[in-house]
Formats: C-alpha cells, structure tokens, sequence
C-alpha cells in the first residue's frame, strides 16, 4: 500500500461503501425510507409561483460549478426547478461559467422543458455560457439581474466570493433568493443576503428530496449511517484520549489503555 | 515492464519535425475512428459503453491508492500474489505523469470549447445586430487585441530587421502592460471591491439580534472581527502578555474560538460534506446515479 | 425615538460612501506599524520554511488573479522575501492564466528588490490547466517530464534553480497561495502521501475551514489572508516597513469598526421600532 492507506482507510471506506450500496438496493426494492423536511428545498415551489404572479422572469444560476459532482448535482436541482417553470410558463434565465457544464445544462433544460409536454417553450438563448472568469461572470449576472428584473434566483453551485455580489444585487432589485452551496465559506454570505438558504451536505440531499427517487433516497440514508460510524469512531477516540490522559492519576487504567493505543489509535495517527 | 517499453516506444515524452505531423494526423484518426466507433454501437449498448468507460477511468486512481505497493509479509515469507500485485501498483504509479499529460491536454481543449462558445454566441450577436451587439463587438475586439499584442511581445519577429523588429516588440509590451495591467487587473480588482460595498450593506441589514442565540452570534463575530486586526490588539494591550489575564486579550480570546468551537463545528460541516462527495461519486463512478441528465436516451 | 427608528433604514449610498472614506485614509496614509502579536501558525509557517534542506525546492502553487490581489500579494511577496534572504530555492505555478502573468511581476519585482536572478534562484512554471488530482500527482512521481519548462518556454533542465528536481523527494515544502481552494487535492495527493509539509495561505474567509487541517497536521502553517502576511513580514524583520500588507490591516481595521458601529446602530433602530409595535423585516415566503 502507499505511505499513507492503512488497514482503517480500507474498514472505513469498505463500510461506508457499503452503507451507501447496501441503502440504495434496499430503497429500489420499495424498502420506504423517510427524509425530513428541508426548509430552503421545500420553498422552490413558491418561489416559482412568485415570479409567475409577478411576470417576471427567474435566474438559475449554477455558480462556478464545473462538470463535477457540484455542477451535476446543480443541474439535477435546475432540471426540477426548469419543470415547475414549465407548468407556469415562466422563464428561467440560467448563465453558465463553464462551457462543457453550457452543453450539458443546455441538454437538461431541453429535456426538462420535453417531459412537461413543452419543447415549444425552451428558449436557446435563457441558457448562457457567459465567461469563464469568475468575476466577468458575475458583472453578467448582475446585468441579467438587472436588465431582466428577475423576480426569483436560485444559487446552487460551487460559489466563491461572487456569492455576495449576486445576492445583494438580488436584493437590490426585489427577488426572491434561495441558495445552496457546499462552498462552506460562502454560506454566511448567502444567509445575511438570501431568503432561504440550504447548509452543508443538504445540498447533495437536494436531488433525492426534490425527486424522490429510490436511488437517491437510499444514498442519503445509506450516507446517514455513515456519519453514524464517523460519530461512533469520534466518540471512542475522544474516550480513548480521556482516558490515555487520565491514566498519569489512574494507573489502573493502564490495561485499557494499552489496548485502545494498540487497536485504534495507531490507526488513526496525526499526520507527520 | 513490457507495457512500459512499448508505452514508451509508441508514445514518447517529445516528438519534432515530420513525425510529429505523423502523430498528429495519427491522433486524428483515432478520434475519428473512435468517435465513428462510438457512434456506430446499438443504442441499447450505448450506456454499457459509457457505464464500462466511467468505470475503468474511477478505478485508475481508487486501484493505485489502495493496492498495496510492497509484497505482504506473512511470517518469514510473502503472501502469494502479492508480489504481482505490488509490481501492477507501481506501474499504476509510474503511469500518473501519463495521465497528468492527459488531464493538462484535456483542459486545454476545454478552453478552447469555451473561446469557441464565445465566438458563436457573440458573432451571432452582431451578426444580426440583436441589442447590445455592440457589446459582443468590443469582445472581438479586446480578444484579438490581447492575443496579438500577447504573442508579439514574446515570440521573436522573422523577416524584419532589427531596429523594426524591436520597435514592434517594444510597442507591443507597452500596449500589452495596459491592457493586461490597466484593463483587466483594475477590472478585476474592481469587481472583488464591489464585495467590500455589499458586505457593508448586508451586514447592516441583515443582523439582527432577535434571539438570544443571535445576540452570541454578534458578540462572537465582533470578538473575532476586532482580534484578528491591529486595533483589537490595541484595545487590550493594556493587559499582560503572560499569566491569567494575558487568556482576555482580544487575539487570545479570538484564537481560542478560532481553534476551538470554529474547528469543532468545521470538521463537522467537512465530514458530512466529505460523506455526501463519497456518495454522488460512488452513484456515478457505478452509473447508479438517477436524473434527467443520466436517464436520457443516448 | 423615531431618529432611531430611521437608524435601522439608512440609504445604502451613504454607508457606501462612508465605507470607501473609512477605507481610503489608511491606504493613503501607508502606516507602517506592524502588529505586535504572531498567531502560532504564522510562526509555523516561518520555521517550516527555515527547515527546508539544501538541495530541495519550495513548491508555490498559486490560484489568484487580481481580484485578490491585496490579499495573496503580500503573501507572495512575503515568502519569496524570506526564500530569498535565506537562498531557497523556489518555483511558482499558477492555476490561473491572469494570476500567472501578476504571480511572475510580483516575482520580478521582490527579485529586483533584493538582487536575485530569475532561473538561478527562483523560476516560474507558466499557468497550468486540467485535472489538478492528476497533474498534482503526477508532478510527485515525475516533476520534469510534469512540468517540461518555465512560463517563458525554456526547459526545467537549462534552470539551476529546479535541474535537479526529479520528484517529490527534492520539493521541501509546499505553499498553497490561492483564493479557489487547492488545499484538499495537495494534501490527497502529495503532501500527505509523501510526507511533505504544506503551507497554507488563504484569503482571510477561507481560513476559518483550515483549522480541522491544522489540528490534524495535514498544515504545517497558515497565513490568514493578509493579516497572516503582515505578521509573516514582522518575522521576516520587515515590522518597521510601510508595505501593502500594514496599509491593507490598518484599512481593514478601520472597516470592522465602522461596520461593528453600523450594526450597533441598526440593533438600536430595531429594538426601538420593536418597542413603539413597528413590524419589520420578515419572510416574503410563507
């Protein structure tokens, strides 16, 4: 193995691999499974319906996202947003940063518009790739957010510090706001300027709480077992620690000690 | 080994003059003959195709970290196999500066997907003189006038003599000096500012003390907002460097949040993102994933 | 009573005209005066970069432009200070095309301030685009077939400065300069397989997620956006010097202030518009 994969790695990620497969093949044999409401998620709706009353247009803006896990899971989100839209006949504005994410949102958009019986209403040109300089990019988005005069904006994506740019601007012109991102440090932004935001890893539950899917529901909990085994494993080494300290008081710990140093804490090492 | 050599045969680190013309023209009709192959598969075979290529490109990286790269010991001998599996490991390991070749030249046409994006979407613009063309015209013309004014500073001018030459080089670097540094890094620059503006107006608007679990929020974040600059450390310097009152200087409470309850909840946002990473990239790595984008007819 | 009220609804031109009053004056004025107090993992970052053996290289890595430029140059320009003065050698790349141009002009102009040459003791590696897991990696196994050559086209073997760079086992320590956030893929894939130190340098809103990293070991060190630059220039003996980086801390000082008071104001309007009964703010959802 390399310098670095222990026996630990392989346990850790065999279980977590399992949780995962074993939550998914459950979910898609009709096992029910249960998700909790997620505030910022279960608003999309009437934020759509927001921009219909008003008339105005919606913004769709992936962020910074790439063709990765972050941007496809943005145009997973996008695609059930584009189908409320669709119902409604409402537009949705969606300016790319990345030209290979451009073809691919191009195609979901297309597709979304189709299942709802629709394809007239897809319009070529809602779907931008504007640049992919990420402060070009946002000055386009402020201009669309502007020129438009979006009543609703959906930020979901990879943001860096474009995030409180869009939002004020947002702001400014009166729109509804809904965020989520895993970019940890751009979500205090978004909470003082949006008007719901979705935190950490409620961004990948967003897919299988919007779709409902088997697949995807059984991800989400098979994940949840496995932040099950993370606590599980913090909570031993922070006894095993309490007790490797306590031991200079309570000899007799000794014993218990030996073992929680020579079965977990070797595997577990500080980086050097 | 063997796949090594002939690796390295077929596929040398630097090709010039006429071959690589040859191997150019030969890339060429690979693709095509790849891309007509691709084409050619039944529909109903098309997402075995891309599920088999999604596959064997994840296993790349999972194969060469979790293989183990020296023989297992077992007792005073090896288990058997191991040694084969070591020696496949290594040669996993020896390929990454191939692949690294790869990814840089995969980028590289993602670039030039996106210059060819933009000449599309804005030569369409004046083309048909939509509103604002004149907006795409300023596009062409800063995009040309970067590159020539870019390469002409560096590249060395043929056909001229001296005195011409270094005249165009000249003017070239001074005109590229104000574009590049004028234009585009007061642009940019510019554009970051824009957030010191909005966060003013953000933070002005938006915290409110409605609870008290707002009201530890605010002393939290003045307390680290005020230690982390000089005039925190000013406010407080009054009080010792050592000993019990040294632990209520402004840095020392802002580094013992910093370290303590910030890191706390940290590494928690981080493993529950690191978790749902682990999953999205399980569900696509196996071609499980699910949505309009993965369930389309290819 | 109704003064307060108003406080909480002040024109937003007005905070912003104040704003760039409030952060004008230091930058005009150019203070000098360095903070006093080094967080620990600035001190790190200085000794990890003092432990660095002759016959191994300093790894920049660098992914800003010049949005962040007030930030990461100071940086930079701090570190490159301290490789020069103690002749470590050291090489730049840039994961951004404008970044790379700035990234080498700021290199150009701390080399004319202390009399170095470009190739003998510093080169840089030009921008580099793709997968960052599969370049990282691969520059660990194989750094010359990885890179081939400096942003100006001349082969990494005509450059004394890194000819003798093979692989991981001659870069010394890793500095991760950037305002995108790289630090996962270095520690994934070089750092911490290959027991190398790495050096984190982030705009200050980053910071706060790399203390886990820190704890853990996975970062050697850490410069906090520019503050961390300012204390990195009073340990590089430059705490007298009237630079960017002290302008920049004092600019950002006097900002905190005035946004700290602009809250305090805002509280005081709203408590005192909850008290007279007057509803504000609130969902428009729901």
């Amino acid at each position: 193995m390399t310098d670095f994969a222990n026996p630990a790695a392989y346990v850790v990620e065999g279980l977590l691999v399992f949780f995962i497969l074993w939550k998914i093949f459950s979910a898609r044999r009709g096992q029910d499974l249960f998700i909790r409401r997620i505030p910022g998620l279960s608003v999309l709706d009437e934020a759509v319906g927001r921009a219909t009353e008003m008339g105005r247009p919606m913004l769709y803006a992936p962020g910074m996202s790439g063709l990765d896990i972050v941007g496809l899971q943005s145009m997973s989100i996008m695609s059930h947003i584009i189908k409320r839209a669709a119902n409604y006949s409402t537009r949705v504005i969606v300016p790319l940063c990345d030209p290979v994410l451009y073809t691919v949102a191009e195609e979901v958009a297309k597709d979304a518009y189709a299942t709802q019986g629709v394809p007239e209403l897809f319009i070529p040109e809602d779907i931008r790739y504007l640049t992919n300089q990420q402060f070009a990019w946002a000055s386009g988005v402020v201009g669309i957010q502007h020129r438009e005069k979006i009543a609703t904006a959906f930020y979901f994506g990879a943001y860096a510090a474009e995030a409180l740019i869009l939002a004020e601007n947002g702001q400014m012109v009166g729109a509804i706001q809904v965020a989520g991102t895993p970019s940890i440090i751009q979500i205090p932004f978004f909470l003082a300027a949006c008007d719901y935001t979705i935190i950490g890893d409620e961004y990948y539950a967003a897919s299988a709480y919007l779709s409902r899917e088997p697949t995807l529901l059984g991800s989400l909990v098979g994940q949840d077992y496995g932040k099950l085994l993370m606590i599980g494993l913090v909570l031993i080494g922070v006894v095993g620690v309490t007790l490797v300290a306590l031991q200079t008081r309570f000899h007799a710990l000794a014993g218990v000690n030996h073992v929680f140093n020579e079965y977990f804490l070797k595997y577990f090492p500080r980086s050097t | 080994m063997m796949l090594h050599r002939i690796s390295d045969a077929l596929f040398p680190v630097a090709v010039h003059g006429r071959l690589l013309w040859v191997y150019i023209a030969a890339a060429l009709i690979v693709g095509v003959l790849g891309l007509a192959g691709l084409m050619s598969v039944p529909p109903r075979y098309r997402k075995l195709v891309v599920a088999g290529i999604t596959f064997l490109g994840g296993l790349y990286f999972s194969l060469e970290f979790l293989l183990p790269h020296q023989p297992i010991h077992v007792g005073a001998g090896t288990l058997p196999g191991s040694a084969g599996v070591a020696h496949f490991a290594e040669g996993l390991t020896n390929a990454k500066p191939s692949v690294a070749d790869w990814a840089m030249i995969i980028g590289s046409f993602a670039l030039l997907l996106g210059t060819s994006n933009l000449f599309a979407i804005h030569g369409k613009a004046v083309k048909k003189r939509t509103p604002g063309w004149y907006n795409s015209l300023a596009f062409f013309i800063s995009f040309f006038a970067i590159m020539i004014v870019g390469f002409l500073k560096d590249s060395p001018i043929h056909g001229l003599n001296y005195h011409a030459a270094h005249t165009i080089q000249s003017a070239s670097t001074s005109l590229y000096m104000i574009l590049f540094n004028g234009f585009v890094q007061n642009l940019d620059a510019t554009m970051f500012s824009l957030i010191a503006f909005y966060i003013v107006s953000a933070a002005y608007r938006a915290f409110r003390v409605r609870s008290a679990e707002a009201g530890l929020m605010m002393g939290t974040a003045g307390i680290i907002m005020l230690g982390l600059v000089p005039v925190g450390a000013w406010l407080t310097s009054w009080l010792p460097h050592t000993g019990p009152l040294a632990s209520l200087r402004l840095e020392s409470i802002t580094y013992w949040l910093l370290i303590w309850p910030n890191m706390a909840v940290q590494r928690a946002i981080e493993f529950g993102l690191a978790i749902g990473w682990v999953a999205m990239s399980l569900r696509i790595w196996l071609s499980l994933e699910r949505g309009s984008f993965f369930d389309r007819q290819l | 009573m109704n003064l307060l009220i108003k406080l909480q609804n002040i024109d937003r031109r007005i905070l912003y005209v104040l704003v760039a009053i409030v952060l004008s004056v230091p930058v005009i004025m150019r203070p000098s005066k360095h903070p006093d107090f080094v967080f620990p993992e600035v001190q790190h970052a200085y000794d990890t970069i003092d432990s660095v053996k002759p016959g191994q290289i300093v790894l920049l890595s660098t992914s800003w432009g010049a949005g962040t430029k007030a930030e990461n140059e100071p940086q930079t320009q701090a570190l490159m200070r301290h490789m020069f003065a103690k002749h470590i050698k050291f090489a730049v790349m840039s994961w951004d095309p404008a970044g790379s141009e700035i990234t080498f002009q700021s290199g150009e102009q701390v080399q004319k301030d202390v009399h170095a040459t470009y190739g003998k003791d510093w080169v840089h590696l030009g921008y580099k685009t793709g997968a960052a897991n599969a370049i990282i990696s691969g520059l660990a196994e194989n750094f010359p077939r990885v890179m081939k050559q400096d942003r100006k086209g001349t082969p990494l073997s005509e450059l004394p400065a890194v000819s003798y760079v093979k692989n991981y086992k001659q870069i010394g320590v890793v500095v991760d300069i950037t305002s995108v956030g790289l630090m996962s893929y270095w520690i994934s894939y070089l750092t911490t397989p290959k027991h190398i130190p790495l050096i984190y340098c982030p705009t200050a809103v980053m910071s706060a997620s790399a203390y886990p990293y820190l704890d853990s070991g996975q970062l050697k060190g850490m410069l906090n956006g520019v503050m961390g630059a300012v204390q990195y220039e009073t340990l590089i003996g430059r705490g007298n010097v009237a630079t960017d980086a002290s302008a920049t801390s004092w600019a950002l000082s006097a900002a905190h202030i005035y946004i700290i008071l602009l809250i305090l104001l805002g509280n005081l309007g709203y408590l005192a518009a909850k008290r007279a009964g007057i509803h504000t703010g609130g969902s428009r959802l729901g």
